[in-house]
């Protein structure tokens, strides 16, 4: 029976993860892109953990996998919240389809992949 | 670990390659930071999945340790990153003019 789970959730887990690792590839937007890998990301770790402790059934390994699930989800929102801000405030491009920018006007966006100052004299 | 679980690791070990290729792939061509910083992010994530993939073929657990520091460095990272883009200004401003020398105290 557990090995029947262990299977479903692994099996799970590499579909979720592939589906992220997906979006992040075709997606066309640094957003878009980040909204895939966090979430589908951390769902498809989250399983593949959880296939794995179903797998091993016992309690270190059940331990083991409640504390890194545990701050996966605690972690993931955080980085993904602030990598969010340093792209708009970076500068990210935004894709074209975008229809509102709420934030346009109430934060200053500067250019970070811009070369510096002496940098593009050298190149050219 | 039976047969079954044994055909669904490697399965998924599969899968979780697939995923680390196709975040490779965005990292080296991502057109700007922000790409490549999202493409870190998840590959920490699928580092975490390798992790216990990893150790559920081995055998031993002492890895899934591994995979929650990795967790903990990629949060790390991820924060690290952002913080860089978000506060530095290609053309930094001029910098403040040096304040005025006190007056002197008239001497009595």
């Amino acid at each position: 029976m557990t090995d029947l789970l262990a299977v479903l959730f692994l099996l799970a887990g590499g579909f979720v993860t592939l589906v992220a690792a997906l979006g992040v590839a075709r997606l066309p937007d640094a957003f878009l892109r980040m909204h895939a890998a966090t979430k589908a990301g951390v769902v498809g770790s989250g399983l593949i953990l959880i296939g794995v402790g179903f797998a091993f059934d016992d309690t270190g390994t059940w331990l083991r996998v409640a504390v890194i699930v545990l701050l996966l989800l605690v972690t993931t929102p955080v980085s993904a919240h602030a990598l969010g801000l340093g792209a708009y405030l970076g500068g990210a491009r935004l894709w074209g389809g975008t229809t509102a920018d709420e934030l346009a006007g109430v934060l200053r966006r500067h250019d970070f992949d811009a070369p510096a100052e002496g940098e593009a004299d050298r190149r050219s | 670990m039976s047969a079954l679980v044994g055909i669904a690791l490697s399965l998924t070990a599969a899968m979780v390659v697939a995923a680390v290729g196709l975040t490779v792939f965005r990292m080296l061509t991502g057109p700007g930071t922000a790409d490549r910083a999202v493409a870190l992010d998840l590959l920490g994530l699928l580092a975490v999945s390798g992790c216990a993939l990893l150790a559920l073929g081995v055998g031993t657990i002492a890895l899934l340790d591994i995979g929650l520091g990795l967790g903990l460095v990629g949060f790390v990272s991820a924060i690290a990153v952002a913080g860089l883009m978000a506060r530095s200004p290609q053309r930094l401003p001029e910098p403040p003019a040096p304040p005025e020398p006190p007056e002197e105290e008239p001497r009595t």
